[in-house]
């Protein structure tokens, strides 16, 4: 008989109200090995992993661990048993300082108190080896979303588990990152760790993992060796059709100038430093950069929400203040931000709540809120941008992902903005979504609008964009010109202009 | 030109730092010279040891709610519960030779018997609080509000027990007065009349080493850092392992012995309890906390801060007596300093963009 | 785990109600203990016109229900008040149930209690007001009911017991009020301090002439605390003695040892050796009073005992006493409670049994000049 594998979970059910999460799923992990765990949003990944990490409980199956049964109450009995996950959602606790946040729970101690200086020390040894430069003594809130990240993998790997299990991993980290983290993952699986590796990026699964299991509404569809796998054929076992094509046809047709931003600075420092650039009516921007090239403060000077020191911003050649975001969206500006689930969304609130709350000028007569007026908009967008939603009244919490992102986008286009800044508008969505939340935005700039749209993804970039321009450390390093998007290299220009300022 | 700017700039921000930073010093040190313009009497040393001396009960009170502020809650019932603790203590430590005792028959008892005593009430009450918000959920403005009655009504019940009536509980042994009031007397001559013959408290030496005790379980022991990670972010807490229960039951268990002892000497101090005793204490030692920068969103706050913020309250407190204010006015001032100090301190976390 | 918890919490509640309700203030009168020598009252003379001849078989007439309002149970003045009421009904020859209600200083809660005690069809209500202003409301919904009730310790405006007719002069008394001249207590005070003045005369510290005095009020606005605050110094000033408030203003300290106790640290730390008296409106605050004087090595015994200054209070609670009787304290005034409960039952019982307001033939007790009260006195202690 063979040796059982490192892991092994068999007819996992688990309900809840209303809901079948999981519908006899299952997963086989060999020791030493990077086992993608593919699947859109709401195929039932992560609750897979929540039932492996003690975090849920499943109502039926098996998981063996060696071949022995495996079934942890929390996750600290997880993490004793050698399971360590890094969450896709970033669970820290950002005023406390990068060593405490990787120590935590398992402090070092001596004498009975906890050991700062051997703590210190811990730390510096896990980032040595793992190549991470980060200040252990530094506030964790203080660093970036894609330092934080990597912290919180050194964190998983401090733990010396058997099993690690990495929920999209790379979803803010740049390219170069991407390398440093997929080092890491070498290293660990010559070591004989099994990995579970959660991504909607093809091209890193196909890289990087040795196996790839499919899930699909809650249910197992498929695991195959990675090198058999094509993209094409991942997202047809993904989403159960063929989607060809990852990016809709581009109808736009850029016309007259809409916005002139020239030699805008930010005041309080990160801040974009002399940034200038004109945006069309019916044109998409494209804006890319590194992590930390000041993308979003370029964003948020312009939408007021950051001060803005110097420079000029000509909306239809007319100058715009814009000093905070109430006066750019009277102005017509609109901004969807970077990290929906912390600064978009009232998560307890309904979706007309979440849908109107920017537009509540436009509900207010005499003072009084016309709730007729409210329900209508939002079931029209609902309508229009077919959000998947059981109705208006539902917790926006409940939803997925992208269909958040699109009322979110519906809040914004109901404020009938001129110039839309979307900052990552596809983060952290699923490949059908992603397909939709791009025609939706070729859409409106079909309508005349202007928009400008950060993305990490260089690939829907240079998609959907009429031009891109590149951030280097807070400075523009060049904007490529449709012709250049076309060609051969655009990839090597946008990084090479990416690293222009470092 | 434009780095001349750029460098004012710089400069400016500097000092706006260097102002957040030491807002609470700032505060307390502008406050005292302007009373010392007003009387210079302030200054005697006599005054100083008086501040400190009132400050000290409420310190160790707050040291203990802060603790379930940073746990991102709060303890409406400290009050309430000085007032049974300190019912308890003073009903343990009356004098044998007073007539109308309530436990007639009680020999002398050894002191740690009613400090043990308090701080066994003191751990009851907060531990029926830690229940409510580690195993069912409840917000802990709500479980204290609710202990806070439970408590009121047990020292109610407690003091009208005696034989005359709901009375004040006084007439101490007086070694458990000296235990509390007496002090270390400094002798010596340093020219300066008011400056010599300095006797410091001992409430100052338990305040401090309570302070002391409290910056150990805080930044050295699991318990303290845990507990900023609840406070801070109760799902990563719970994803690298902490039992989050166990944690915010050892908060609040700390905060009982806390205010066990904090009742102990307050029963001295005042030298009498009644049903009021305690009464509004809970919010002396909420605003000496948040002045000194413990943040009710969680997970944010020092020891240090807690220490100087119940200092300037008690500052603010003794001054306004002090200088004879109007009784009226005193409230508004009082309320208007408190905010003007908070608001003053959240600027240090407000992140500029 | 969980069923077992809500179970045990039930059961808690459960519980708890049980115990409460079996402790409801019922006091079951031990009825023919009569005892003649201790009652002014003692022979309830059952007033002819009201007892018809129907009475059973105790002579102390109908069995009545009494019920009681209670400004707050836990104010140590009344609580003496309420336990002379407890034991002058069991002692009473009529049977009497008792019905007491704890306002908890809070009038709304107050008046729902009476709406309580009204649909539980008392024979007479006893209102210890939270807020006398409110008075008229609970009079008018007494008389709606057609109950009797008497006012007692916080004091209604008199148009309450005695409205005015259509012609704009005093009509038909239909309540009463049994409780002490607000002014009284405060006057005590005052006297208690100009006999000291007049007989020791070292307690001028300074010679001069005047008394530079502190006075720490209760709460603002209370008429108890305002009259005390008032007329302690007003009495002293009248027996010749000029004064001169060495803060400027009554102190505010709530009632509370505590508070008086930090202000007057402060005070002294300021004024030490300026003052030379501390009245304060009640014993507890005197109390807090003396321990900041202890502290600097004040009052730590009689006046003859190293550095002293009179401390006069209010109430004369065991503890206060105690403290006078150490020489801590210098004087206090009680007030009666226990002859405010006799005479309380007395009148109630007289109203129970369907007396015409103000309830008082037959009980011996006077109505003061006002016609509408009965003043219970103070008295004096140094």
């Amino acid at each position: 008989m063979a040796e059982p594998a490192l892991l092994e979970m068999h007819d996992m059910v688990k309900r809840f109200p209303g809901v079948v999460a999981l519908d006899h799923a299952q997963l086989v992990l060999q020791k030493g090995s990077v086992h993608a765990l593919m699947g859109e949003n709401g195929a039932g990944k992560s609750t897979l992993m929540k039932c492996l990490f003690g975090i849920y409980v499943e109502d039926e199956g098996t998981i063996t661990i060696d071949g022995a049964p495996a079934r942890y109450s929390s996750p600290k009995q997880a993490l004793d048993n050698g399971v360590a996950m890094v969450h896709q959602e970033l669970n820290q606790v950002l005023r406390r300082s990068v060593m405490e946040n990787i120590w935590l729970g398992r402090f070092p101690k001596k004498f009975g108190l906890v050991s700062t200086g051997k703590m210190l020390e811990e730390t510096r040894k896990v980032f040595d080896e793992l190549n991470i430069d980060v200040n252990p003594r530094v506030q964790i809130g203080k660093l970036s979303v894609s330092q934080r990240q990597m912290v919180e993998i050194a964190k998983a790997v401090s733990y010396n588990a058997r099993i690690l299990v990495l929920d999209e991993p790379t979803s803010s980290l740049t390219g170069e990152e991407v390398e440093h983290l997929f080092t890491i993952i070498n290293k660990l699986r010559e070591r004989g760790v099994g990995i579970i590796y959660i991504s909607h990026k093809m091209e890193e699964i196909l890289r990087i993992s040795d196996e790839v299991t499919i899930m699909r509404d809650g249910q197992w569809v498929a695991t195959r060796p990675a090198s058999e796998l094509t993209t094409d054929e991942i997202i047809r076992l993904m989403v159960g059709r063929d989607l060809s094509n990852r990016f809709p046809p581009k109808t736009n047709v850029p016309a007259e100038t809409l916005m002139e931003v020239k030699h805008l600075t930010g005041r309080y420092p990160p801040a974009c430093k002399d940034v200038s650039f004109e945006l069309r009516c019916g044109e998409i921007l494209g804006v890319a950069g590194l992590v930390g090239s000041r993308r979003t403060e370029l964003l948020e000077t312009l939408f007021g929400v950051a001060h803005r020191g110097e420079g000029e911003i000509d909306l239809s050649g007319k100058p715009v203040a814009n000093r905070n975001s109430r006066e750019s969206i009277n102005n017509g500006f609109a901004m969807l931000t970077e990290e929906r689930r912390a600064t978009g969304i009232f998560p307890l609130q309904t979706i007309t709540f979440n849908m109107t709350i920017a537009n509540m000028k436009a509900y207010s007569h005499f003072g009084f809120l016309s709730g007729k007026e409210m329900e209508r908009d939002t079931r029209r967008m609902v309508g229009s941008m077919r959000v998947k939603t059981p109705g208006t009244k539902t917790y926006i919490k409940s939803l997925s992902g992208g269909n958040q992102q699109k009322v979110i986008l519906g809040r914004w286009l109901l404020t009938e903005p001129d110039v839309l800044l979307l900052d990552e508008p596809t983060r952290g969505i699923d490949v059908g979504a992603k397909y939709e939340i791009y025609q939706m935005i070729i859409d409106l700039a079909d309508q005349g609008k202007g928009i400008v749209m950060v993305s990490s993804e260089m690939s829907e970039l240079i998609g959907i964009c009429d031009r891109i321009l590149v951030m280097s450390n807070g400075r523009m390093a060049g904007v490529l010109t449709h012709e250049e998007i076309e060609s051969e290299q655009v990839q090597e220009t946008i990084m090479r202009l990416a690293a222009k300022y470092i | 030109m434009e780095a001349s700017t750029a460098s004012k700039r710089f400069t400016s921000d500097k000092v706006r730092e260097f102002f957040l930073t030491y807002a609470l010093y700032i505060i307390l040190g502008v406050m005292i010279v302007v009373v010392v313009c007003i009387n210079p009497k302030f200054l005697y040393i006599t005054n100083i040891m008086k501040i400190l001396q009132q400050a000290s009960t409420r310190g160790i009170l707050a040291l203990g709610v802060a603790g379930m502020i940073v746990l991102a809650g709060t303890d409406l019932s400290v009050g309430r519960i000085v007032g049974a603790s300190a019912a308890v203590t003073a009903s343990l430590v009356q004098s044998t030779s007073y007539a109308s005792r309530m436990w007639p028959d009680l020999p002398q008892l050894p002191l740690i018997v009613p400090l043990l005593a308090s701080i066994a009430v003191a751990m009851f009450f907060c531990c029926i609080n830690g229940f409510g918000v580690a195993f069912l959920k409840l917000h802990a403005f709500i479980v204290s509000l609710g202990t806070q009655l439970i408590a009121y009504g047990v020292t109610c019940i407690y003091i009208s027990s005696q034989a005359g009536g709901a009375q004040a509980i006084s007439t101490f042994d007086q070694n458990f007065i000296n235990l509390v009031n007496g002090g270390v007397q400094i002798t010596g001559d340093v020219g300066i009349p008011a400056f010599n013959n300095i006797t410091i408290p001992y409430l100052i030496f338990y305040f401090a080493i309570a302070a002391v005790a409290m910056w150990f379980v805080w930044n050295k022991t699991a318990l303290g850092k845990n507990m900023f990670a609840i406070g801070g972010n109760t799902e990563a807490a719970a994803v690298s392992g902490v039992s989050v229960k166990k944690n915010i039951m050892g908060v609040y268990i700390v905060a009982g012995v806390l205010y066990g002892v904090a009742s102990f000497l307050e029963a001295g101090r005042i030298q009498s309890v009644n049903t009021q005793t305690g009464l509004n204490y809970d919010l002396d030692a909420i605003s000496g906390c948040v002045i000194g920068g413990v943040s009710f969103s969680g997970g944010v706050g020092t020891i240090p801060g807690v220490v100087i913020g119940v200092i300037l309250l008690q500052v603010i407190n003794y001054s306004l007596s002090f200088l004879g204010v109007n009784p009226y006015l005193q409230y508004i001032i009082k309320g208007l300093i408190i905010i003007l100090a908070v608001s003053i301190d959240v600027r240090k976390y407000l992140a500029k963009k | 785990m969980k069923k077992f918890l809500v179970a045990l919490l039930a059961g808690c509640m459960l519980f708890s109600l049980a115990a409460c309700s079996s402790t409801s203030s019922s006091v079951p009168a031990s009825t023919p203990a009569s005892t003649p020598n201790s009652t002014p009252a003692s022979t309830p003379a059952s007033t002819p016109e009201s007892t018809p001849a129907s009475t059973p078989a105790t002579d102390g007439g109908d069995p009545i229900t009494v019920g009681m309002l209670i400004y707050k149970y836990d104010d140590t003045y009344i609580s003496t008040v309420r336990s002379a009421i407890e034991t002058y009904t069991a002692e009473s020859a009529t049977d009497i149930t008792l019905d007491m209600q704890d306002g908890q200083g809070n009038q709304a809660t107050q008046n729902d209690q009476l709406d309580v005690l009204i649909q539980k069809g008392v024979d007479v209500i006893l209102i210890n007001a939270v807020d006398a202003g409110s008075g008229q409301g609970l009079a008018d919904k007494c008389i709606a009911a057609g109950i009797p009730f008497i006012f007692f310790n916080r004091e209604p405006d008199h148009t309450v017991l005695q409205p005015l007719g259509e012609d704009g002069e005093p009509g038909d008394i239909v309540g009463l009020f049994v409780g002490t001249t607000a002014s009284e207590a405060g006057v005590m005070q005052g006297d208690i301090l100009a006999d000291l003045w007049e007989s020791r005369p070292e307690t001028d510290l300074n010679g001069d002439g005047t008394c530079q005095y502190l006075v720490f009020k209760g709460e603002p606005g209370n008429p108890e605390a305002e009259a005390r605050s008032t007329y302690c110094v007003s009495e002293m000033e009248d027996r010749g003695i000029p004064g001169e408030d060495v803060n400027g203003a009554p102190l505010v300290a709530n009632w509370m040892t505590d508070q008086a106790q930090s202000q007057m640290e402060a005070i002294l730390g300021a004024k030490q050796g300026e003052i030379e008296a501390v009245y304060c409106n009640n014993d507890d605050m005197a109390l807090g009073v003396i321990a900041a004087l202890n502290s600097i090595g004040y009052n730590n015994g009689g006046m003859d005992e190293g550095n002293w200054i009179p401390v006069i209070g209010v109430d004369a609670t065991d503890a206060g006493m105690a403290a006078v009787e150490s020489g801590k304290m210098y004087g206090t005034v009680k007030q009666d409670g226990d002859a405010m409960g006799k005479a309380l039952v007395a009148v109630a019982v007289n109203a129970g049994h369907g007396a015409a307001a103000p309830y008082v033939d037959g009980t011996g007790y006077e109505l003061a000049e006002d016609g509408v009260s009965i003043r219970i006195p103070y008295s004096p202690i140094s």
